[in-house]
């Protein structure tokens, strides 16, 4: 029997895993990774560093060079793919070529989500998802400015931080009432306005964008009720939708992502999914650790062995400067108690079912709680403050 | 010595293999790792870190 041809779709954290999972489980595994990435990989969710020159964009690579050679994982970079079709178990390359497989992989990942408002075409309206992102955006901060964010949502605020690092004045645009409504009470989202109004972030609440005009100098940015704000720079950070195309047009069942069964099995025999374009029950995660843990579950599969994902902890941390905003588990859950309580920058929000489970909680400023709160959530043990 | 995985994001730091693009040689204990240490895939700082099988022990 000939060695299993193992082909990943995508180099970031889910393929990569995967790729690590398959040779871990096959040591005679043929494993090729395409991905339109021309940078290697690196540490997207940190992106922000390279946006205000905390660090530069060899500080966030994750591998060193010769560590695929070692792991004999080809890497093929800047490489575009056109279709897959499953029925002959072939990938079709931009340029003409055509790849077989005895197991594929789609970790594609997502795009970021731009509302059809007019001018959201415009070149003075960019998006963060790449490292090329992220130096483009550094490029167009030397010259400073007023910049306008769209969502304040956890990447919204953080890059929001980071292009006031980077020289602008910053606005934050948001249509809830308060900052991080799905992570964060409105007594939470206050703490945070506060603080990071205090380094120089404005917040346009309960607001929406209605359109953006280019002109001869800034940008004009018109928001919900008729007034407008200049915005040398407008950065919409308005979440991301999974890529599900390639699938689609082969036929794969696809609803918000790509679905995927617990061993990350697609429709089509041959083909899994993991990562920000997978869908895993009912469940978009979009986040570092559960593609991780998506990754190395599907490489798993893929080389053969029982695999059995019940899904991953929601939990995600921002950090602003030196404060940390830590959310975990859907504060719009339904709950039977809470304790909250702000002492200074700092708050705490938790939230429990009738037999204490976190159902719930965010964290500002003092962290002290969070290990014990990941801990309790991973257990489905009730909690009890330390 | 013990593994540690990162709390924010499931990296797993391996003495065994240490941190090599961070400037870490294999075989430093993670007690070892310098304060100024951060998880190289999400940023978080060391007390971040939890000894893995205490993790994974927490799981039914």
């Amino acid at each position: 029997m000939s060695a299993r041809d193992c082909v990943v779709v995508g180099g970031g954290v889910a393929g990569t895993e995967a790729a690590v999972a398959i040779r871990a489980k096959d040591p005679d595994a043929r494993i090729r990774i395409l991905t339109d990435e021309t940078w290697p990989y690196y540490a997207r969710i940190r992106l922000g560093e390279v946006v205000d020159g905390r660090i530069a964009p060899e500080g966030l690579f994750l591998r060193l060079p010769g560590w695929y050679e070692d792991q004999r994982i080809e890497v093929q970079g800047g490489v575009r793919v056109e279709r897959i079709d499953p029925a002959r178990a072939q990938v079709a390359v931009e340029g003409g070529g055509r790849l077989s497989y005895d197991a594929l992989l789609l970790a594609v990942g997502a795009t970021p989500f731009v509302p059809p408002f007019p001018g959201a075409d415009l070149p003075v309206v960019a998006t963060l998802r790449r490292m090329d992102d992220a130096l483009e955006l550094k490029r167009r901060a030397q010259k400073g400015g007023a910049c306008v964010v769209v969502g304040g949502g956890l990447l919204g605020l953080e890059l929001a931080v980071s292009l006031a690092g980077a020289g602008f004045r910053a606005t934050v645009i948001e249509a809830a009432p308060w900052l991080l409504p799905r992570q964060v009470d409105a007594a939470g989202g206050e703490v945070l306005r506060e603080v990071l109004h205090r380094r120089g972030v404005d917040f346009r609440l309960a607001s929406g964008v209605e359109g953006v005009e280019a002109g001869a100098g800034a940008a004009r940015v018109t928001v919900k009720g008729g007034q407008s704000l200049p915005a040398d720079l407008v950065v919409v950070s308005a979440g991301v939708r999974p890529d599900v195309a390639l699938a689609r047009e082969a036929g794969v069942a696809v609803d918000k992502g790509i679905v995927v069964d617990d061993a990350l099995r697609t429709s089509a025999a041959g083909v899994w999914a993991a990562g920000d374009c997978a869908q895993h029950r009912t469940g978009l995660y979009g986040f570092w650790s559960a593609n991780g843990e998506q990754g190395k579950a599907a490489g798993a599969s893929m080389a053969g062995a029982p695999v059995a994902y019940a899904g991953s902890v929601r939990q995600s941390t921002l950090k602003v400067g030196d404060m940390a905003v830590f959310g975990i588990g859907d504060l719009s859950a339904p709950f039977a108690r809470q304790e909250s309580a702000r002492d200074g920058d700092a708050y705490r929000c938790i939230r429990m079912d009738e037999a204490g489970r976190v159902t719930g909680a965010v964290l500002i400023g003092d962290m002290a709680e969070r290990k014990a709160l990941v801990l309790a959530s991973m257990s489905g043990r009730p909690y009890r403050a330390a | 010595m013990k593994k540690y995985v990162c709390l924010v994001c499931g990296y797993v730091y391996d003495p065994a293999v240490g941190d090599p693009v961070g400037g870490i040689p294999a075989g430093t204990a993670f007690e070892d790792l310098p304060d100024s240490w951060v998880c190289p895939e999400c940023g978080a700082a060391k007390e971040m870190f939890e000894p893995e099988e205490a993790q994974a022990g927490a799981v039914p």
